[in-house]
This record gives C-alpha cells, structure tokens and sequence, in this order.
C-alpha cells in the first residue's frame, strides 16, 4: 500500500506567528500580573488575563512545533483533502499591483474619512477603485465616484439618520 | 386552554388590519436592510427607529419593531452567505457552512435553508411563547452563575467545530478573542484593564468593529490576490433553487428540530442570547452529525442548525421580557425601553392589562414570520445575484458600507481605524489558517463567561466544585467537556485503529514476502 509522501512545508509566516503569538501572551501575563489578581468577593480583574496569557504561551508552543515539523503519513492518509498550505502572499501574475493599490487606499480612506469628510473620501475611493482595480472606463468611473456619495448620503443621513461626517467637504 | 386561543385569535384580528400588516412588511424590509448592513446592528437599528413610533398607537409600534427584529436577523444571514460577513453575533456561526455553501454555487440553497429553518423555529418559538411562558420562566429562573457557565462552556465547545485542521491554531484565535473581551471597564472591581490611559478603550473593543473588520476587510483583502475575487460557482439563481433537495431535507430536517429546541432553552434565559444558541446548535449538530467532516465546508446542516436556534431564542427572549419584565437580549432591552416610552409595564400584568397589546404582539411575531418566507423566496434570488456584480466592485462597496458603519457607532474616526487594523489581522488570520469564528466566538461570550465565573466563585467562596454539586450545572459541564473532548477522542480511536490495520498489514506483507 503506497501512502504518497507530503513534502513538508516550513512556513517562515507560521513561525512568524506563532512567536507573535507567543510574544502577546508574554506581554499579557506581564499587564495582568499588575492587576489584583484576587479580591474580597472572589477572583480579581487580573485572574482570567493572567491565566489567559499563560494559555497563549503554552499554545505558541504548539504552534512553534507544528509549524516547524513535517507532517507524518499518519496526518496526510487521515485527512486526505488537506490542501498543502500555500505560501502567505500568493498572486496570480498581475494581480499584485491592483491588490496593493486596493490595501493602500482602503487603508487612507479610513484614515482621512473624518478629515476629508465623507464625499470626498468616498469619491476619492471610488475613482480609485473603479479605474485602477476594476478597470473600468473613465466614464463609468465618474459615475460611480459621482452618484456613489449622493446614494450613500440619502440613505444613511436621511433614511436611516446616521452619523456621518459631511465636512469639510459638503453641498 | 380556550381562553389562550380565544385571545390569541383576537391578537390575530388585531395584528391583522391593513395598517398593522404594513408596519409589518415596512418591519421586515427595514430590518432586512438594517441587518445586511455592516455596522448597523439589530440594537442599533431598533433604536434608531424607536424614536419614530413615539407618537404611534404602541401596538403597531411593537409590532413594527418586533418585525424590525426578525428581518434584522435575517438581513444578517444574508451578508453572512454571500460575503462572509456576519451581520449579526447571531449569524457568525453561519458563515461557517452559508459562505462555503456560496463558493460552491449553492449560495441560493444556503439563504433557502435559512429561511425554511428561521420560519420553522421562528413559529415554533411563537407557539411556545404563547403556551408556555410560565414554565419557560420557572425554568430560567433556576439558572444561576454556575449554570451560566457551564452552558458557555457548552458554547465554546463549537470551538471543536470551528477549529478545523488544527486545535492549537483555534484556541488561540478563541484565547485572544477572549483576552480582546476583557479589554476595557471591568465590572465586578470597577478597574479598567488594558486601557493605557485611553478614554475610547474603556467600553472595551465592540464586536461590530472586530466583525466587520476580521470577516469582511480580511475576506476582501484576501480575495482580492486573485482578480475576480474568489472563484464563486455561478448557477441558476430562481427561486426554486432555493428550495432544498430531498437529500438535503433529510439531512437537514433533524437540524432544524434540534437547533430549535437549543434556541428555545437557551433564548430563555436572560442575557444568554441567540449568538451563544447559535453555536451550541452548531457544535451539537456537528456532534451527533453522520458528516462531521463536512462541517465548515458546506454542510447544509450547519447552516439549518444555528440559523433555527437563533430564531427560536429571539423569540424566546421575548419571555423574560413579557413574565418577567426582564430584558433577554440587547434587543429586548431596546424594546423594554419603547414598552416604557409607549407607558406600558413589561410584566405579568401586561396581559391583563393590555390584551390587545400583548396578544397582537404574539400575533405579529408570526405574522412576521411568513412575511420573511414570502419576502425571502422572491428576494434570494436577487440577493443571491449581488455575487455576479464584479469582484472589485462588490470589494469597494463593502470597504465603503464598513467604514460609514464604523464610524457610526459612536461618532469616533478611531473606531474606522480599529476596524481595519483588525481587517489586516483578519487578513493575515485567513492566510495562516486562524479560524475568525473563533476569535469571535471568545469575544462575543467571554464577558459572560468571566463575569459567572467570578460570580460563581464568589457565591461559593473559592470553592470550585460548586460547577459539579448544583445539578442543572453539573449535567451541562458534564456535556460540555465530553463535547470539547469527543473529537478528540474519536481521532485518537480512528488513529489508533488506522495504525493497528496499517501494522495488520505490514505483517501480512512480511509474512507472504518471507514465505516466496
């Protein structure tokens, strides 16, 4: 009986992570520790962070020795249709680009919302989107930019009376 | 007897004029558009439309916004299915199954199963509100903080389900929800953890903000790599194909059964909600599941089971609210406050009192009900159409919707800042294999968790056996670690099992090698 062989992957993301981990529930035990760990009625404020943090501490290990070992025949003959874990950034040829403008401007949008205020911010976004991710025509991309705003502003600020921040930029 | 239908007919007669049938549907659609919204809660979404009925006849009110609820709930499901984003606490177990379902080109199956489970428990809830009220509340009042616990202990045993491929890699996204949960003002002492001297932080992080941050910005984030987004089976989106196979009924009929039932026990008891109902549900199902594998890639089941638990406890956690005057849920509470705006005491007094009221409510429940089954056979295939919009467009509508929800919540740009900072963790999740659910599942129920812990042992004085000597606590903590050990257990038994076939094996190939 052939079991075919899995290569093992050694993920440096996983390992990344799993030290991230273990990185957080240190700092957790040392915050929690400054909280009273008991108190009159029963278990203070710093009880359940402080055991929490040590969880962590002791799953990071867990997660150190699973990221690092090479799967056994055990593993791959039980669950058959696990899919060999892929590399953490995996682009189609030509998907990068739209993909990084796409993180950059969702990223400034929600920096700027308040600043630029919402019609603006929206449009900005917009035009972005539709003329360098979705390539659209520049038609279509003022469009949306244009009637995206007015749509989101009826229904938000008058139908559902949300809060929304109109200046600095506003009709 | 007699008397409860003779009143519950009257209720019919009420919730049925033409003005309380259209504050109804406008209910229903309000809440279904409320509920798909990220950002915009059923809580937020009932309290915004309170202020509305202030001058309106307060039965008509109720009823409006008892159908608010329900379509809430659903609006929820809807972006739960199609994008991955759980509009609600309540509908986060069903992205598990409902997203799957939807890349595999069975997004209309998902919402039908929905909607047929929802209907079917959401009516069985009413009928139960309405017959058995007094002992649902005899019951619940028999639930202290040990017995609080252990069923969110239960609750966390859908860990097993979400977890997927590895343990380590769920408990830890269940640990640091649990840990983001602790965040804030902390009730018991009055101390604010972790704030760091942040004003903002000390209501703690809202699970709206991680929702729609590590669901939808980590979905979108990671479907974007790929042009055209994930690939999403494109197939027949009429209404009949919402409709589930005869297999499929089969499978998931007992689902459905059970899943109301949790709902039901669980939504009765104040402040444990539809979110804790849903994930029992789930995790119970995946359980006693013939499919257990196929839990979290598609199992129809998996989508009947929590989405019939969530409405039998909303309807169930009108209980509390109607006997007992007690809210059972945030929502009830909302509802609780218009009771008062309105100058009606929740109560058992309020059937006496105001029969009209009460029953019509009771009426408009299921009345409701069959609105959403009417509204949902003709609307899923339009929703269901939403996913043949291009990719990146859909990506940037709900990159927009999620920034103008965050910052609706309080006004605060910071809030839209949090929100995608825990996108790109969700992100960098859904790369690595963390389960989001899990994440939320410990932020959602460790508040709860925690505080009947500590009450628990302040009641006993320290005194941890106190879980295992009351009896309603003793049976749930009993099932909720046999529940997080069993699958462990069965795949040691498989394991072991496997290896002594494999060593059977090996020694028949020596054997018949050495004899040649």
């Amino acid at each position: 009986m052939l079991i075919l062989e899995r290569e093992g992957t050694v993920r440096i993301a996983e390992i990344v992570a799993a030290l991230c981990v273990a990185l957080f529930g240190a700092t957790t035990i040392a915050l929690a520790s400054q909280l009273p760990y008991g108190a009159d009625y029963g278990p203070g404020p710093g009880f359940l962070p402080f055991w929490l943090g040590i969880t962590l501490v002791v799953l990071s290990a867990f997660l150190l020795r699973d990221a690092v070992r090479t799967p056994s025949d055990a593993d791959s003959a039980e669950d058959p249709d696990a899919a060999s874990p892929a590399p953490f950034f995996h682009f189609v040829p030509g998907a990068f680009t739209p993909w990084l403008i796409f993180v950059v401007s969702t990223v400034t949008v929600s920096l700027l919302f308040e600043r630029l205020g919402f019609a603006l911010s929206t449009g900005l976004f917009m035009l972005v989107t539709m003329r360098w991710i979705a390539r659209q025509s520049w038609r279509s991309t003022i469009l949306f930019a244009v009637v995206t705003p007015i749509v989101l502003y009826i229904g938000f600020v008058r139908i559902l009376k949300v809060p929304i921040p109109l200046e600095p930029v506003w009709f | 007897m007699i008397d409860v239908f003779q009143d519950l007919g009257n209720g019919f007669s009420v919730a049925l004029t033409p003005t309380n049938i259209l504050f109804a549907f406008i209910g229903v659609v309000a809440g279904m558009i409320i509920g798909a919204l990220p950002g915009i809660g059923t809580v937020v979404g009932v309290s915004l439309l309170l202020p509305l009925t202030f001058d309106m006849d307060p039965t008509s009110a109720i009823i409006m916004l008892a159908a608010i609820y329900y379509g809430a709930q659903y609006g929820g499901t809807i972006t739960s299915v199609l994008i991955n984003m759980p509009g609600e606490a309540a509908t986060v177990a069903t992205t598990l199954d409902g997203y799957q379902m939807a890349l595999q080109g069975r997004a209309a199956k998902a919402l039908g199963i929905a909607t047929i489970g929802s209907f079917i428990a959401g009516t069985v809830g009413v009928i139960v509100v309405t017959l058995l009220s007094p002992l649902l509340t005899t019951y619940a009042l028999r639930f202290g903080p040990p017995e609080y616990f252990a069923l969110i202990l239960l609750g966390f045993t859908a860990l097993g389900a979400v977890a997927g491929s590895s343990l380590a890699k769920g408990l830890t996204s269940v640990v640091v929800g649990l840990l983001l949960s602790t965040v804030g003002l902390d009730i018991m002492s009055g101390r604010s953890r972790f704030t760091f001297g942040e004003d903002w932080l000390i209501s703690g992080f809202s699970f709206l903000l991680v929702a729609i941050g590590v669901f939808g910005i980590g979905e979108i984030l990671d479907g974007m790599m790929t042009p055209g987004g994930h690939p999403i089976i494109k197939t027949s989106l009429s209404w009949r194909s919402s409709l589930p196979s005869a297999a499929e009924w089969v499978r998931s009929r007992w689902a459905i059964v059970r899943g109301t039932l949790i709902g039901l026990l669980v939504g009765a008891l104040p402040g444990a909600g539809s979110t804790l109902a849903s994930f029992i549900a789930y995790s119970v199902e995946r359980n006693v599941s013939k499919h257990p594998k196929e839990f979290g890639k598609g199992a129809i089941e998996g989508v009947a089971a929590p989405e019939s638990a969530n409405n039998s406890a909303s309807a169930a956690a009108m209980i509390p609210l109607l006997t007992l005057g007690v809210p059972g849920s945030g929502t009830t509470a909302v509802l609780l406050g218009g009771f008062l705006l309105w100058g009606l005491r929740p109560g058992p007094l309020l059937f006496t009192q105001h029969p009209d009221f009460a029953w019509g409510l009771i009426a408009s429940m299921y009345i409701g009900n069959v609105m959403l089954v009417l509204l949902n056979i003709f609307a899923t295939p339009l929703f269901a159409s939403l996913l043949w919009v291009p990719y990146a467009i859909q990506a940037a509508f709900v990159v927009l919707f999620s920034v103008v929800g965050a910052y609706s919540l309080n006004n605060n740009p910071l809030d839209v800042v949090v929100m995608i900072a825990f996108g790109i963790l969700g992100f960098a999740m859904k790369r690595l294999d963390y389960p989001a659910a899990g994440l939320i599942l410990g932020l959602v129920l460790g508040p709860l968790a925690e505080k009947s812990l500590r009450q628990s042992l302040t009641l006993s004085r320290g005194d941890w056996s106190i879980f295992f000597t009351r009896p309603i606590a003793a049976v749930l903590m009993v099932l909720a670690v046999a529940a997080l050990l069993w699958p462990l257990a069965r795949k040691a038994l498989v394991r072991s099992a496997r290896n002594r076939e494999m060593r059977n094996v090996e020694r028949e190939v020596q054997r018949s090698g050495g004899e040649e």
